[in-house]
């Protein structure tokens, strides 16, 4: 009731830091675990979209279920940094799945070939 | 937050065991040309594991939440500040005059 | 504005100080930004950071600010030769510092030099004509002489140009009120729950205004911010409280033998009261026979 009258609803930044934080490290390591697991193109978003939801029922239990004494809609719970955090999953995701097909990951074995490459034709 | 750091770099500590074991774990199969269907099921443990670990940490770390409504407990204004700009010397304080030996060596 | 939470760690770090446990510096740094009016402390901790050079040099660019802050609450405690010592060395460090010069003319006027102080005012000022803080003082020197009509004068100027000021606006009304002029203190009153409508005290402080004003419509709307300022303390305001009961007796008293159609939300006053009881039930159960006494006296 309240709300209608005054200007209250401020959310500080502080706050929102801690929503992007929460949600960026849970990608990352859902990046990981998924990419441990091995999971393919379809199921590896599923997977993205079930640890965010986990990560959202967690946030909730943080505010202590009163979402309107700390966040203005439910919008900033639930969405907030989803689509932001895809990006951070993808790149955890896709590096472990080098495991797949060697000891190194190929971009350190391109480098070593590289730097061969280069120091033969620097003494030729 | 100390709490929920330690958390978090146990978590992270479990997840990176659990991908040195498929390392380890793919390289046996390539010995022995195996198709790879999933990791062992020790590792998948260990990822549960890791992923409540840090889902804990993720949590705890960064802080709490803070009220936004003006009216609560921790929000609530009770006083305004002193008007320091309009500050008046003359007051009845000087009456009373603090201890004599405060000096700026 | 002083929040709780803000209030709980300054008592806190006060306790802390005055048992010499540490955290000189947190302490003023806070007092510093909630701008409490605390200059004995001020000076005393303030003191002994800036006499030891090790602490004093670790503090980095803030030591002047510090040395700032030592001063005028020197000035505040009429430690006259502590404020000359740091401004001293202020003008050292900073020569020919606008800033340094206001703070040499409120040395002047904490001596009670008024005609020098307001030369020096003057000088400042046509150095820099929209130099708030020496506007304010000159206020607060024609105040300091007893000379409020001066001072509301110069309020009213500095108004004109800089109407966003809320400082200067509750200043002008606590002026206007100590002169009992109740209707200008209600208009900047109204001013200032504009400027900043969060804020329950000037609710109350405009509440109180109107109910000593009186006249019927006065004492609906004193309600009504008493309502509102109940709603923004969440209920622990035991003046707006009291307020809602003094205001409902005093309409009733107004509106006798008239019809009752115009009443308003009467169960506001007995659910007020009910929360004085409660009130007072936890914390002074001494003081409950004549809270109840009070009560129905009031006829609620």
């Amino acid at each position: 009731m309240l709300s209608s009258f005054f200007p209250c609803h401020w959310i500080s930044p502080f706050i929102l830091s801690i929503l992007l934080f929460s949600r960026t490290f849970m990608a990352i390591i859902g990046g990981v675990i998924a990419g441990i697991l091995g999971l393919n193109s379809l199921t590896g978003f599923i997977f993205y979209f079930l640890v965010m939801a986990m990560t959202s029922v967690a946030l909730t239990a943080k505010a202590k279920f009163s979402i309107h004494s700390y966040f203005d809609s439910w919008n900033r719970i639930l969405l907030d940094g989803c689509f932001g955090g895809l990006m951070s999953f993808v790149l955890f995701w896709t590096y472990p799945s080098y495991v797949r097909f060697a000891h190194f990951p190929p971009p350190l074995i391109k480098l070593s070939e590289l730097c061969c490459q280069s120091f033969q034709v620097l003494l030729s | 937050m100390g709490a929920g750091f330690l958390v978090g770099v146990i978590g992270v500590l479990i997840l990176s065991h659990a991908t040195y074991s498929t390392i380890q774990y793919r390289a046996l199969l390539k010995i022995t040309e195996e198709e790879f269907s999933g990791p062992p099921i020790d590792v998948v443990i260990e990822l549960i594991v890791s992923l409540v670990l840090c889902l804990w940490a993720a949590m705890a770390a960064p802080g709490n939440f803070k009220s936004i409504h003006p009216q609560s407990e921790e929000n609530r204004v009770v006083a305004l500040p002193a008007n320091l700009d309009f500050m008046i010397f003359n007051h009845r304080g000087k009456i009373f005059p603090l201890e004599t030996e405060l000096k700026l060596k | 504005m002083v929040t709780r939470t803000e209030e709980e760690e300054v008592n806190r770090l006060e306790n802390q100080v005055e048992n010499g446990g540490g955290g000189v510096w947190e302490y003023l740094c806070l007092v510093h930004k909630l701008k409490l009016r605390r200059s004995d402390m001020v000076l005393k901790h303030g003191l002994s950071i800036l006499n030891d050079s090790k602490k004093r040099s670790a503090l980095g660019p803030e030591e002047w600010t510090l040395y700032e802050q030592v001063a005028v609450a020197a000035m505040d405690c009429q430690s006259i030769d502590v404020a000359k010592d740091c401004i001293k060395v202020l003008q050292r460090k900073f020569p020919g510092s606008k800033r340094v010069g206001r703070l040499e003319a409120m040395l002047l006027e904490a001596r009670g030099l008024w005609s020098e102080a307001e030369n020096a005012f003057s000088s400042l000022l046509e150095e820099n004509p929209f130099d708030q803080v020496v506007h304010k003082r000159r206020v607060a020197m024609a105040k300091a002489q007893g000379n409020t009509s001066a001072a509301i004068d110069w309020l009213n100027k500095y108004l004109d140009l800089f109407m966003a000021d809320h400082e200067a606006w509750r200043e002008l009304a606590e002026i206007y009120v100590s002169l009992q002029m109740y209707k200008q203190a209600a208009f900047c009153y109204e001013e200032l729950i504009l400027s900043q409508p969060t804020v329950p005290l000037y609710h109350l402080a405009y509440a109180d205004v109107l109910y000593t004003l009186g006249g019927l419509e006065n004492l609906q709307t004193a309600k009504k911010y008493y309502a509102s300022t109940i709603a923004l303390t969440g209920g622990k305001s035991t003046r707006a409280l009291f307020g809602i009961c003094l205001c409902t007796s005093a309409i009733g008293q107004l509106t006798k033998g008239r019809n009752k159609e115009d009443k308003e939300s009467p169960e506001l006053q007995s659910l007020s009261a009910m929360a004085l009881e409660k009130d007072y039930k936890q914390r002074a159960p001494g003081k409950l026979s004549v809270l109840s006494s009070t009560l129905r006296s009031l006829k609620i």
